[in-house]
């Protein structure tokens, strides 16, 4: 190949990366601010978290435990990376049989067997672990937080009533931006 | 096409120019995000998950997952390495590719053309010798793989041909896993190198690109012992062992598109004396291919997922090797072209209460596949073939939540291959019972096909024979029990029944349909990973594979009866570094000559920094650590009966991320 060629095609080369990136890197800004759902999911579990008290208060580090591998759990490694909370945050990857009271948190993903669900929600009745899903009917299951997308937003209602059972103090202020709270 | 550093440098230049030229890391972004109040997260829009919803196979259960943290656990170098270390698989490499046999079965020389190699859900086998590949001749490095899925049994019922034996999904990282750049090294034993550079990055507008490029290097065995050779130079083939390849691999996505490419080229010298060539002369292949594929995944509603793409694949092959013709010696070279197109239409619903379910239509167009043979320098081409056509899947697939406890998984697919007469319908039915939420059994039936590859399709010499479909018909029952304390068991007693393989007449050398081959086997796993990360894992596979196409029955050749694998990983030093074991036990096998190819352990140990340092990754991995003189059978076209694998090697790797 002579040289000349070969700078055409290096040229040709840069043109086409140059194009690439000049559509990563131009579009126009979105109006309203978006995100990934698994980031979304992500941080709201770390504003539950902040915005939660739990009577095991001398705990200094968190358990968030999740029970399928996948991109939320990888996003939540990330977040212990990002170190976002005045606690030191541990991610606990549950399988199916294991015990699930040493979380703080557990969130049960949609995709999850709905006889496992049940089957954590009821060991975990009597016990302060803030469960959170995003499976439609997971508070009246028993569950105490889900998140619910609707018109394309990421909204939550609570369970207070199965909140207040277990004695976790959720924030005044959580339960406003809530878009609905039960209790008995 | 040779690629040295003149032609890599200004690509890496380039990258260092975008990457310096950007504002805002997405890890800092995603921080921003992670912390901005509740008030706030209520306004944000929720941008559509179905694209980021990995490709995930689709297959009613009974997958087997490593990780991408197994990856650098047991210091895999490769696909094939990888395989090596599932459940119910075994791997061998005859000094040119590398094999897969499956739960006792595997035929010599059959390319992998019995299992399904797929990369992000795409159908890699090309359409030459239907050849899966999974070596060193596979597309991707092994730092790109996020995870790699195996779905024993048969795959027909969604993914169509060649999906005999089971599914090979890999499934590559996204640019944000990667988010920056990485420049990573390997030199080990056998003087073997590789240089990498690999860049992934995702922006605030949601655009996410993944850019690789490798080149590997190794001069292999320097001298290799074939005591069947002993008349010629001892029996020693010098230097005749190089092998090398060039690797790009990228993806970009915006909106709801995803363009994926990659290629791969790859140059093996064969010293065995395969094939009938000369021996200790220079005889070496060439397997070169490359794919695009453009996706569009989009959430018509929260109920109805529409996936459309058109990919375009090409594959090109060529080996040179001296033979004797008329007691001289003359080179012959082989070669092949392949050029395949097509697309598919994929929708998945979940409308219906209690069901989820998949439908589409899969098109491709096998536009050419030319396959040539000819001595060099001799005009008329001994054996020149050319073939294309069409071959298209429609399949339909239902998850039904029966009750709570109770799951039923049932795919259809019809095929249409221009290579057999007959239409395929292939099902695939899966009863998941959780008897309780920590344990479950499952039922599975399948059928699957492979339609001939087009060597086997245009070698009889008598047109009035042309060979048929080979089919499998595989049942499975499964039990896996959760006991806690993150503990899996799981046990399975498998069923295959395949009937009408491809194998070459003795007497007409016309390749028949005449092959039946059978397997009773179980298999018992288990597994527990510890919150540290130490993991222990095992699993047992047995079974008895019978060749029924012989009088009476007879072992099947290369099918152990038994294998064991034991992996166990310790995080050491307050989990700043990982040491895994990897113990493989294959049982010893038949032989294409009616021996019995003893049995072996393969041990290797692997130490790897679970985080960087200062940006550096490193690992260091020593394989087959007791030198063990393993051997391996080889296709039907060695001399050789058995081949010796390589002894204890030395790998190091070192990458640099910024």
């Amino acid at each position: 190949m002579s040289k000349a060629k070969r700078f055409m095609r290096l040229n040709r080369g840069l043109k086409s990366i140059a194009l690439l990136w000049g559509i990563a890197g131009s579009h126009p800004l979105l109006a309203a601010p978006s995100s990934e759902i698994q980031v979304l999911t992500v941080a709201y579990l770390n504003n539950f978290m902040k915005l939660s008290e739990w009577p095991t208060t001398q705990d200094k580090e968190l358990t968030l435990c999740v029970t399928q591998e996948g991109e939320l759990a990888k996003e939540l490694d990330s977040l212990v990376d990002a170190e976002t909370q005045p606690h030191t945050l541990k991610i606990k990857r549950l399988l199916q049989g294991d015990n699930a009271s040493q979380c703080h948190l557990l969130y049960l993903s949609k995709d999850e067997k709905p006889l496992l669900v049940q089957s954590w929600l009821n060991s975990l009745k009597d016990l302060p672990v803030l469960t959170v899903s995003d499976k439609e009917d997971f508070l009246d299951q028993g569950g105490m937080v889900a998140l619910i997308e609707q018109d394309g937003r990421l909204q939550f209602e609570v369970n207070l009533t199965q909140v207040e059972h277990v004695k976790i103090k959720m924030s005044s202020k959580m339960l406003q931006i809530a878009r609905d709270v039960r209790k008995k | 096409m040779k690629i040295t550093l003149q032609t890599y440098l200004p690509c890496i230049v380039f990258l260092f120019t975008i990457l310096n030229s950007t504002q805002q890391l997405s890890a800092d972004e995603k921080k921003k995000v992670y912390d901005l109040p509740l008030d706030q997260l209520v306004n944000f829009e929720v941008v559509s998950a179905s694209r980021f919803k990995q490709k995930s196979s689709e297959a009613p259960s009974a997958v087997e997952v490593l990780t991408a943290e197994n990856i650098r656990n047991y210091g895999w170098r490769n696909l094939a390495d990888a395989l090596g270390a599932i459940r119910g698989l075994y791997t061998r490499n005859d000094r040119n590719y590398s094999f897969l046999g499956n739960r006792g079965f595997s035929r010599g020389g059959d390319y992998n053309s019995r299992v399904l190699i797929m990369i992000d859900g795409r159908r890699m086998n090309e359409t030459i010798f239907d050849s899966g590949f999974i070596g060193e001749e596979f597309m991707l490095d092994m730092n790109l793989i996020e995870r790699i899925e195996y779905i024993p049994g048969t795959g027909s019922s969604v993914y169509g041909a060649n999906a005999l034996l089971g599914v090979i999904n890999v499934i590559t990282k996204r640019g944000k896993d990667i988010d920056g750049m990485r420049i990573g090294g390997e030199a080990g034993s056998l003087g073997t190198y590789r240089g990498r550079a690999t860049f992934g990055k995702q922006w605030s507008n949601g655009a996410e690109l993944l850019l690789s490029g490798s080149h590997y290097l190794s001069q292999g065995n320097e001298r290799l012992y074939f005591p069947e050779f002993a008349n010629i130079n001892g029996g020693i083939a010098q230097d005749k062992d190089h092998e090398r390849n060039n690797r790009a691999f990228g993806k970009f996505s915006f909106g709801d598109f995803t363009l994926r490419g990659g290629y791969i080229s790859r140059y093996k010298q064969i010293p065995t004396g395969s094939f009938g060539a000369f021996f200790n002369e220079n005889n070496f292949s060439v397997d070169n291919q490359g794919y695009v594929d453009l996706d569009y995944l989009t959430q018509v509603n929260p109920n109805l997922d529409l996936e459309v793409r058109g990919f375009h694949h090409w594959y090109d092959y060529y080996a040179i090797g001296p033979y004797n013709a008329d007691d001289k010696s003359i080179l012959s070279r082989e070669e092949a072209d392949a050029r395949w197109w097509g697309g598919e239409v994929k929708l998945t619903g979940t409308q219906f209460a209690h069901h989820k379910w998949i439908t589409g239509l899969e098109v491709q167009y096998d536009q050419r596949q030319h396959y040539n043979n000819y001595d060099i320098g001799s005009p008329p081409p001994s054996f020149d073939r050319k073939n294309s056509g069409w071959r298209a899947g429609v399949y339909v697939q239902d998850e039904y939540r029966i009750t709570d406890s109770l799951l039923l998984n049932v795919g259809l697919r019809l095929d249409q291959h221009h290579l057999i007469k007959h239409l395929q319908l292939n099902p695939r039915i899966a009863l998941i019972w959780d008897i309780t939420p920590t344990f479950t059994t499952k039922l599975l039936y399948g059928s699957a096909f492979r339609a001939p590859n087009i060597l086997e399709h245009d070698l009889n010499t008598a047109k009035a024979i042309l060979p048929q479909e080979e089919r499998v018909k595989s049942y499975e029952a499964v039990a896996e029990w959760y006991p806690g304390n993150s503990v899996k068991l799981l046990g399975t007693v498998f069923y295959n029944d395949i009937s009408r393989v491809l194998q070459s007449d003795p007497v007409t050398f016309n390749t028949v349909n005449t092959g039946k081959f059978s397997t009773l086997g179980f298999e018992f796993g288990a597994e527990k990973n510890w919150d540290n990360g130490r993991q222990l894992k095992l699993s047992w596979t047995h079974n008895n594979t019978r060749d029924n196409s012989v009088n009476g029955g007879s072992w099947a050749t290369d099918s152990p009866k038994n294998l064991v694998k034991l992996h166990y990983a310790e995080p050491l030093l307050d989990n700043k570094l990982r040491l895994g074991f990897e113990e493989i036990f294959v049982d010893e096998r038949l032989t294409v000559a009616h021996k019995i190819a003893p049995s072996y352990h393969l041990f290797n140990i692997n130490l790897a920094l679970t985080k960087p340092i200062y940006g550096f990754q490193a690992n260091l991995g020593v394989y087959n650590v007791l030198d063990q003189h393993f051997k391996i059978v080889p296709g039907p076209n060695y001399v050789q009966d058995t081949l010796t694998g390589d002894g204890r090697t030395v790998r190091f790797r070192l990458e640099y991320g910024f």
